[in-house]
């Protein structure tokens, strides 16, 4: 029992972190309306593969990947290098993001995703509703137009003038 | 010096398709060179390339032999190539460009199938007289014409898609793409002998030919009317020589169309299901497949083109000039159309082979074929239906049309291009009927046959004028069956009413699924909820778009599954 | 001097597009930023052509970058699989740049025109990289390149609608990107390294951990996201539509097909054929979705009445072909689902660009607004109906060619559901396909038209468009070098190893 513990929480214990992080930022996007929220959110989610690309190169013990004298055991320096990257891809995320909500706001008057969406169907809807319309317009000026579906009703045209 | 003959590039069908690029850049004024006398030229191109294999292509991995002339291609052709003349002197007068470069390609695509020497090149084509001949379908404009030219589209391609599925599965089998005799031995052989049923007008695989030759104009019906169904009898008579199936097969062809036919309103409707009938006649000879029954199907299909476009041009004479073929509202046109009624009525004779025209020496060889192996049963059906075909488009078409009560009618004559073709097929009718000497040495099997034996004239009259006495005495005793108004739906009526209610039924039922689904799963149910029952009018259920939420459980459901599947 | 240029091409393909962006940007002006990205565009075409040459001819270009060795630096490899895309996306990339001037002038504000540019520079640059890199996290460094160039792109459409859209799919990418940046990250914890080639040959001993399982699966997800494969395809029509018609045109033509690219890639150069789909049952997930992408997206298309959507819905089927090619994992199907990768991005591209031009004249793309236009524009209507029957797989078009081998593939694999799937699926294109050509050429225009709705597009976007659809009729017509090239790119990744 105290091994489990020993090696599954306590031993795991930053992949737990990890794991607990990404769900929060998941749920976070997936569940809250607020664009700036689920911004948030997917920033938690980024942090926590950082959390878990840097774990992984941590020895037990090590220093930080420094030439000192005297010291031989350092970090794995490449996951480091690496998440430095991916900060600054998700940094140009977050800013592109903030970015889009300033214009979805001064666009729409709202931040709220159910808001903006209700917004866009109701264009949609609209425009579709035009469309039909002129759908049903072409047909009804062309000669002897199936009403709506061709399902062979009697049709008989109009005799010439 | 005559190399270049047998190469690809000396195919009559790339004259055609030529001859359509030209039509599509050169004004107006010269478009009648290229709708006659391309084809003409063509026509004896095709008479002085050598007989063989030629004209090797090669593409995406299969050698393709594009130019195989032997009697049976060679005559198909020919008569492909001389309706193509003449029903391009016959739409001169139509101004509009698509329907002249629809044809020409149209008629090219057939050519080039005739003379097409492997599975591969034959489909090419095959697709190319589906996509081309839709165009003179659509090219009526109205709404009506695209939904019918949808329809008719995507039955020729599924005719189209089986050929290409069977000559894969062929290839597989047997490791060749030669277009021979396949038989239904393999499930290619079946795939392909579908897809050929599909456009020779099969029972129940037929609708197509009622339900768009009607739709079309009145120069794209003319042309539909040659080429898609001639082309699938040469190619059941190339492959499927001899299937014993097809026996059956053609005897219920030839009696079925005219049932519709008796009753339908729509002359050109009238003409599509005669058409059918028709066809099975070849089929069933095909089905014999002695070299006597071969050469029937294949003289008849030459006669049945001649006479049947004939049929369709005067009709398309009326239609122009009248604005209808319902036969419920003609009547008495002999007096403004009197040429056009001549050449209807001989059409109308030819069809119904009365001796000294077209089809009298070419359905005789087929019934003398079914004499000769003692088919009986099959023998009087045929007799059967040659008798009611003589009564249906025989005599309904231009009684109704040109006879019948005076509708008051008083339209020109058909204009002078249309006279002249009209007038130079019926020449060719009556000329095949009483020189039948020159269409049988054209013929490409070894049988002689002489149809102006005493006996058989004989008994061709009587049944003629049984079938006149017939008519007589039903019309005035008002029995005649009334002419149906609107459409005759018969097997159609399954992806016509019955498909649409099901789909709308599932579409239906799918977006309230749906909708219960994501009242479990959204957090705000009632919102979802209410949002969807006002999304989903239009565009249906996938179309609509999602919330970020949505989209990532869909996102989590497909990792979870990946992982529980690799687990 | 010329070999050294030659040494450098690999580097220079990515540097070229990425250090024009800023040179656009500081250039400002319409005029200049065009010259610098037609310059740029056709300059990477050329090198792209050159590189597709050499890898032909001596199986496979390395390249390290900055001289570091390869396990341990960045490696860029041109063999002939990403040759081929390379080709695509910068042929593409050299089309749009004619395409441009007159669609942007068109759409977007004129002091907004320059940053158009620069996007799509960096959004050609991410792609490319995508392509030639044979470094995992490099791989990821280009996706969110290409990727937040894009966001950008969409966002600038002239509807309101596009900001949402670019929005959902920043969400989408993001966390597709980071999805792919984790199951990289599983993999360099079980190897340590980041190598592709290295990759696929110190994964086979620890390849029977749920660790590398785990990444497998992360990997697929978050690049069939950027891909579009059923059911993560959503955040598509949107973005497709309410971008400005030049970046429908690019992104649809080559984004999907890198991304798609990517997954197989990490799927059969680094974890190896026989381990994803023999191992692991990832062929047959990968089938149904596809098949299921094939019909129920042709079906939505069938009804949209907007033409650009409706192409985006056409793109999700398709990508349900390329897909279903690829998965059968055997040689012939992935030849085929590589053709139809090279084949639907000229249909796409060309399908786009067409709608673009009638675009640029009815500041309108929907169904109804293309009525009567045949005659008001017959060059660009033209143009799309050999498209469209391209898309269709008409005899004599590249959409043809692809119908064919995928056929042939199926049969080969014995997937004869698939096949009755993709039969289907290409009738239902009929019928999408003949709504458009109908309101082309078989309607007329409505009354109220004013008539500035008449003549052609400038030349630029008429010549970029033909462009694409020759090419499509000269595949059809010819397809023997593509196939051979894509039957050599499948032996290659058969055999295992960049």
């Amino acid at each position: 029992m105290m091994d489990f513990f020993n090696d599954t929480v306590a031993g795991l214990f930053n992949y737990w972190i990890v794991f607990g992080l990404m769900m929060i930022g998941f749920y976070t996007v997936i569940a809250h309306d607020n664009l700036v929220k689920k911004l948030i959110g997917l920033n938690v989610f980024q942090t926590s593969v950082f959390i878990l690309y840097i774990s992984m190169g941590d020895i037990r013990g090590a220093t930080a990947p420094i030439l000192i004298d005297g010291q031989a055991i350092y970090a794995h320096p490449l996951p480091q290098v690496l998440i430095l990257t991916a900060i600054v891809v998700g940094v140009s995320t977050t800013a592109l993001g903030l970015a889009l909500i300033v214009r979805i706001h001064e666009a729409y008057g709202a931040i709220e995703e159910d808001d903006v969406l209700a917004a866009d169907f109701a264009t949609q809807d609209a425009e579709d509703a035009t469309e039909q319309a002129r759908s049903a317009q072409a047909r009804a000026t062309e000669p002897h137009a199936p009403a709506d579906a061709d399902d062979g009703a009697e049709r008989e045209e109009s005799r010439p003038s | 010096m005559s190399d270049w003959l047998g190469q690809a590039i000396a195919s009559p069908a790339l004259a055609l398709f030529f001859a359509a690029l030209l039509v599509a850049v050169t004004p107006r004024l010269l478009h009648g060179l290229w709708l006659v006398g391309v084809p003409a030229a063509a026509l004896a191109l095709l008479f002085a390339l050598p007989e063989g294999m030629h004209g090797t292509v090669s593409m995406f991995g299969h050698e393709l032999s594009t130019l195989r002339v032997d009697g049976l291609s060679r005559l198909w052709g020919a008569i492909f190539l001389l309706s193509a003349a003449l029903t391009g002197l016959y739409g001169l007068n139509v101004k509009d460009r698509l329907q002249h470069v629809a044809s020409l390609l149209y008629a090219g695509s057939a050519v080039g199938a005739v003379l097409a020497g492997d599975l591969v090149t034959l489909f090419l084509f095959w697709e190319g007289t589906a996509i081309s001949s839709v165009f003179l379908i659509w090219a009526r404009r109205t709404v009506r014409a695209h939904i019918v030219g949808v329809r008719y589209l995507i039955i020729q391609v599924i005719s189209g898609l089986l050929l290409m599925v069977g000559t894969i599965i062929h290839q597989r089998a047997t490791g060749s793409i030669a277009f021979n005799t396949l038989g239904l031995d393999s499930a290619g052989g079946w795939l392909i002998f579908l897809s050929f049923g599909i456009k020779a007008g099969f029972p129940l695989l037929h609708n197509w030919i009622q339900d768009a030759y009607p739709e079309a104009t009145v120069y794209g019906t003319v042309v539909l009317s040659i080429f898609t169904t001639k082309l699938a009898i040469y190619a059941l008579a190339r492959g499927f020589a001899g299937t014993d199936l097809l026996i059956p097969i053609g005897a219920v062809m030839t009696i079925f169309p005219l049932i519709f036919a008796l009753i339908e309103n729509d002359l050109r409707r009238v003409l599509a299901y005669c058409l059918n009938n028709q066809l099975g006649f070849m089929v069933v000879a095909i089905g014999i497949g002695t070299p006597l029954a071969l050469n029937g199907a294949a003289a008849h299909a030459v006669a049945h083109i001649l006479y049947k476009g004939l049929l369709f041009m005067t009709m398309g004479a009326v239609l122009y000039r009248v604005g209808t073929v319902k036969a419920s509202q003609l009547g008495g046109l002999y007096r403004s159309m009197p040429a056009t009624t001549v050449f209807c009525i001989v059409g109308a004779m030819a069809s119904s082979a009365v001796p000294l025209f077209s089809a009298f020496v070419s359905k005789s060889m087929i019934q003398g074929a079914l004499g000769y192996e003692h088919m009986a049963v099959v023998w009087v059906v045929l007799l059967v239906a040659a008798g009611l075909g003589a009564i249906v488009p025989g005599i309904k078409v231009p009684f109704f049309a040109f006879f019948h009560r005076d509708r008051g009618y008083r339209v020109k004559e058909a204009p002078f291009n249309m006279q002249l073709a009209m007038g130079a097929t019926a020449l060719l009718c009556i000329a095949v009927g009483v020189f039948p000497g020159a269409l049988y040495a054209l013929l490409p099997y070894e049988a002689t046959y002489n149809a102006y034996t005493l006996s058989h004239v004989i008994n061709q009259l009587q049944l003629l004028a049984f079938a006149a006495l017939a008519f007589v005495l039903l019309y005035a005793a008002r029995l005649f069956p009334a002419n149906v108004r609107g459409l005759n739906l018969d097997t159609d009526w399954a992806y016509r009413r019955a498909l649409p209610a099901l789909v709308e039924r599932f579409r239906q039922s799918s977006v309230s699924l749906r909708a219960r689904v994501m009242h479990v799963f959204s957090r705000n149910g009632s919102r979802a909820a209410d949002w969807l029952a006002s999304a989903f009018g239009l565009g249906g259920a996938m179309a609509r778009t999602w919330t970020t939420g949505v989209m990532l459980l869909w996102v989590i459901v497909l990792l979870a599954l990946y992982l529980v599947i690799y687990y | 001097m010329i070999t050294h240029f030659f040494n450098q091409m690999p580097a220079l393909v990515v540097v070229v597009p990425m250090l024009a962006a800023p040179l656009v940007v500081l250039a400002h002006r319409q005029w200049a930023a065009w010259l610098i990205f037609v310059g740029a565009c056709w300059a990477i075409f050329g090198m792209a052509f050159l590189l597709f040459v050499e890898a032909k001819i001596a199986g496979q270009v390395s390249y390290a970058v900055g001289g570091w060795a390869p396990p341990f630096g960045i490696q860029l490899v041109i063999d002939p699989f990403n040759a081929l895309v390379l080709l695509l996306v910068t042929g593409v990339a050299a089309l749009t740049s004619l395409y441009a001037r007159a669609s942007i002038a068109a759409e977007i504000v004129a002091e907004r025109g320059y940053l158009v540019y620069a996007l799509l520079l960096l959004c050609i640059a991410g792609l490319v990289g995508i392509t030639i890199t044979g470094d995992a996290f490099n791989l990821f460094v280009f996706l969110e390149i290409s990727s937040l160039s894009s966001y950008a792109l969409i966002a600038m459409g002239p509807k309101r609608r596009a900001l949402l859209s670019a929005f959902q799919y920043l969400i989408m990418g993001t966390v597709g990107g980071t999805f792919l940046l984790i199951g990289i990250g599983l993999v360099f914890m079980m190897t340590g390294t980041l190598n592709m080639a290295d990759l696929a040959s110190r994964l086979p001993p620890v390849a029977d951990t749920h660790t590398v399982q785990a990444a497998l699966a992360f990997i697929v997800v978050g690049l069939s996201l950027k891909a579009a494969l059923f059911p993560l395809h959503v955040w598509l029509p949107n973005a497709y539509t309410y971008a400005p018609s030049v970046v429908s045109a690019f992104i649809s033509a080559t984004a999907t097909k890198v991304a798609v690219y990517a997954v197989f890639r990490f799927v059969f150069t680094v974890f190896g054929v026989d381990y994803a789909f023999g191992t692991l049952p990832l062929g047959e997930v990968l089938l149904v979705l596809s098949a299921i992408a094939m019909i129920a997206a042709s079906l939505a298309a069938i009804f949209q009445t907007d033409v650009k959507r409706l192409l985006a819905w056409s793109s999700i089927a398709q990508m349900g072909y390329i897909v279903a090619g690829f998965a059968l994992a055997t040689p012939d199907g992935i030849s085929a689902g590589l053709v139809h990768l090279l084949n639907h991005g000229l249909i796409k591209g060309a399908l786009f660009m067409a709608v673009g031009a009638l675009f640029w004249r009815l500041r309108g793309s929907s169904i109804n607004d293309l009525a009567g236009m045949g005659r008001a524009m017959p060059v660009t209507s033209a143009a799309f109906v050999v498209g469209g029957l391209s898309l269709i797989g008409v005899p004599a078009t590249a959409g043809f060619i692809s119908k064919w081998v995928l056929l042939s593939a199926l049969f080969e694999a014995h997937r004869y559901l698939l096949v009755a799937m993709l039969l289907l699926a290409s009738l239902l294109s009929i019928i999408y396909v003949g709504r458009v050509i109908e309101a082309l050429y078989f309607r007329a225009r409505p009354d109220d038209v004013t008539e500035h709705a008449h003549g052609e597009a400038p030349l630029g976007m008429q010549l970029a468009t033909w462009a694409l659809i020759a090419a499509n009729i000269a595949i059809g017509l010819h397809a023997t070098p593509e196939l051979g090239a894509a039957q050599r790119a499948a032996a290659g990744l058969m055999g295992g190893g960049t």
